[in-house]
């Protein structure tokens, strides 16, 4: 009998160790990653974000709710980042990205760290991300870290690439074991190779970096660097009521009300070295603020929320008592140039909308 | 032709895995509106809905099991009067809900293919369970089952009770997450033979009270005190052996839980607090720590 127990215990430790396997990575600057638009001058991009869908929302409302932003905005892209839905079944999930569908705009995806709290698989979300007719979600078979990371080169007329949009994975929790709390978690060093990989690829065919804007879901830690030198930033408001801190970058300084990354991560000092222009997240539902933020080597670029995309979950109203639910658009200029606007939407009255806007010549 | 017995032990098994997967679903919606409530008139039906189930769960283990003829009239009259209540409860807020447009039509849909109709149906049922239940038990005689007197005493009982619901509860969500995971589960990810371990652990508590209800109740008058104590013994050290591999695991690779199972814990990944090693592993630690502890009997003094 104790035989047979030690056989089973072994057997039992060597089939959940022979399970792992190892995954191979293409070349980090394959265009498998890569997806094609059109430039155009002026190319509109609405980033909506914490849409946060779930077994409550009431859909048709929500469901106007984007109707309303999306119009408004007219964008020639749309990118979505992250949490889009929280607790939620597959009807609730088809249902979202079927809508954004209908709208027949181009769309991205990056995941944020409530995307997966749901009844369903990540295989599922993946075939139904990619089988939208104008999703631009691209996952690729690979040892990165992270599903969301993919590039959208907007390419001119000259087959020269005028712009590069990052969609990254910015994971969602990390955790430290023997521990009961999770932290957020940060955009990987192989992940910021991928990017550097795909940066060069550009520069490969343009002779020169092409500009570039990222969009990722969890703040990287420059939000809180431009933060502290500019605490009233450019653009947007602070409205998130508890505080975070995290060891090594809030030590002995105020704690901050953006929930950042246990980690530092490379990318902003490699992107900016690139011509990186803008750096936009969501996560933080009460905050739209955005700053422009100059690192150690002097290489400056925009880093700002966006605006929370409805009112699930939380959200929060600014100084003026106007909810802060609606999106964000930024248009690109051919001189790299580019111009952001907040729209905010009244969920109650949806005529009612506001904007706020930001112009980098 | 099945005995009685077994053929009643089935239902219940039957039950308890349709309660799982209720019980799990109940909480992922539950989580959904636990920043502020603010949806809970809206989503107490079926809260009620959802928690009726569970309830007849419990009503039909009573029943199976009853302590004496008193407790069993109980059982039949007033718990069968609280489930039809809860039934009915549920039935008018769903009436209510869908008149003010709360709830978007009778097959709204979303929540369930044919919510809230589906659920409406459901609490029908309950009441007329519990009608039937009631009247049932206003006829019953003393000889119409067998007994079985709890040994200990009161107070022993009031937390032996408690404790016990809320292994059961808790054996409801995991093996629920489970029966849901096979829909949910990461496949092919780098991962999954560590999860191995992840989904035992998650079984480990049904796999007690199954083997408690389907074996070791009927058979532990005519086991050996030597029997008793290596069931309890086994039990334990397959807790201990899948509590210590799991650790080994999670602190080997810190996203293990991260990356494979965010959908199974919802609260978790809502909450930023690592639950689920402790969920996974401390009922099942608990139940089979008393059950060594039960195995060896205190001798009193003759």
């Amino acid at each position: 009998m104790k035989k047979n127990i030690m056989r089973l215990c072994l057997f039992i430790a060597s089939l959940s160790l022979a399970g792992c396997v190892s995954k191979q990575t293409p070349p980090l600057d394959s265009e498998n990653y890569v997806k094609t638009l059109s430039w155009k001058e002026g190319f509109k991009i609405l980033q909506l974000t914490d849409i946060h869908w779930n077994f409550t929302t009431d859909i048709p409302k929500q469901k106007a709710f984007l109707k309303a932003t999306i119009d408004y905005a007219s964008p020639d892209l749309i990118m979505i980042t992250g949490d889009s839905v929280l607790d939620a079944n597959q009807e609730i999930v088809a249902t979202l990205y079927d809508y954004i569908n209908s709208f027949a705009i181009p769309f991205g995806v990056t995941f944020g760290n409530h995307d997966r709290q749901g009844t369903f698989s990540p295989a599922w979300l993946t075939n139904l991300l990619e089988s939208e007719s104008n999703s631009l979600y691209t996952e690729v078979k690979d040892g990165i870290q992270g599903r969301s990371n993919y590039v959208l080169d907007l390419v001119d007329g000259n087959k020269k690439i005028a712009w590069q949009l990052f969609a990254l994975d910015s994971n969602s929790y990390s955790y430290a074991g023997f521990d009961y709390k999770y932290a957020y978690d940060y955009i990987r060093q192989e992940q910021v190779d991928w990017y550097i990989a795909q940066a060069d690829r550009a520069k490969t065919v343009n002779g020169f970096y092409a500009p570039s804007v990222f969009y990722f879901h969890i703040p990287l830690w420059e939000w809180v660097y431009a933060y502290y030198r500019t605490p009233q930033g450019n653009l947007g408001e602070i409205h998130e009521k508890s505080t975070y801190t995290v060891k090594g970058l809030t030590d002995g300084k105020e704690p901050v009300k953006f929930w950042v990354g246990n980690i530092h991560s490379a990318l902003f000092d490699e992107a900016a070295k690139r011509k990186a222009q803008a750096f936009y997240c969501g996560h933080d539902h009460s905050n739209d603020w955005g700053s422009y933020y100059t690192n150690a080597d002097g290489n400056r670029a925009f880093v700002g929320y966006g605006v929370k995309s409805g009112r699930e979950l939380y959200y929060a109203q600014n100084n003026e008592g106007r909810d802060m639910t609606g999106g964000s658009l930024m248009s690109l200029h051919a001189d790299q140039s580019w111009d952001l606007e907040h729209i905010y939407v009244n969920t109650d009255q949806l005529s009612d909308i506001e904007t706020r806007s930001l112009t980098h010549a | 032709m099945l005995k009685k017995r077994t053929l009643a032990l089935l239902l219940e098994s039957l039950l308890f895995l349709f309660a799982s997967l209720t019980t799990f679903y109940a909480f992922y919606v539950l989580m959904a509106d636990m920043q502020d409530f603010s949806h809970f008139f809206k989503m107490l039906p079926l809260y009620l809905s959802f928690a009726s189930i569970i309830y007849v769960c419990f009503i039909f283990h009573l029943i199976l099991h009853p302590i004496s003829y008193s407790r069993l009239k109980k059982t039949y009259e007033i718990n069968a009067l609280v489930l039809a209540s809860i039934a009915l409860l549920s039935a008018v807020l769903f009436l209510i809900n869908v008149l003010t447009g709360s709830i978007h039509g009778f097959i709204q849909g979303v929540l369930s293919p044919l919510y809230p109709l589906d659920f409406f149906i459901l609490d029908l049922i309950n009441i007329a369970l519990g009608v039937y239940l009631f009247v049932t038990g206003r006829k019953l005689r003393e000889e119409d089952a067998v007994y079985e007197p709890y040994p200990y005493g009161k107070l022993r009982k009031v937390f032996a009770s408690f404790f016990r619901s809320l292994f059961v509860l808790i054996a409801l969500y995991l093996i629920g997450a489970f029966l849901w995971g096979l829909g949910m589960a990461n496949y092919g990810s780098a991962y999954q033979g560590y999860m191995i371990v992840v989904y035992l652990l998650m079984l480990l508590p049904s796999f007690f009270l199954g083997f408690y209800e389907w074996y070791y109740r009927d058979a532990k008058s005519k086991l050996t005190d030597k029997k008793k104590k290596l069931y309890a013994w086994l039990s334990f050290a397959i807790s201990v052996f899948l509590t210590i591999l799991f650790e080994i695991f999670i602190n080997l690779h810190t996203d293990l839980l991260i990356e494979e199972a965010t959908a199974y814990f919802p609260l978790d990944f809502q909450g930023s607090m690592a639950l689920a090693p402790f969920l996974l592993t401390i009922p099942s630690l608990a139940a089979s720590t008393c059950a060594v502890i039960h195995a060896y009997p205190s001798k009193k003094a003759k």
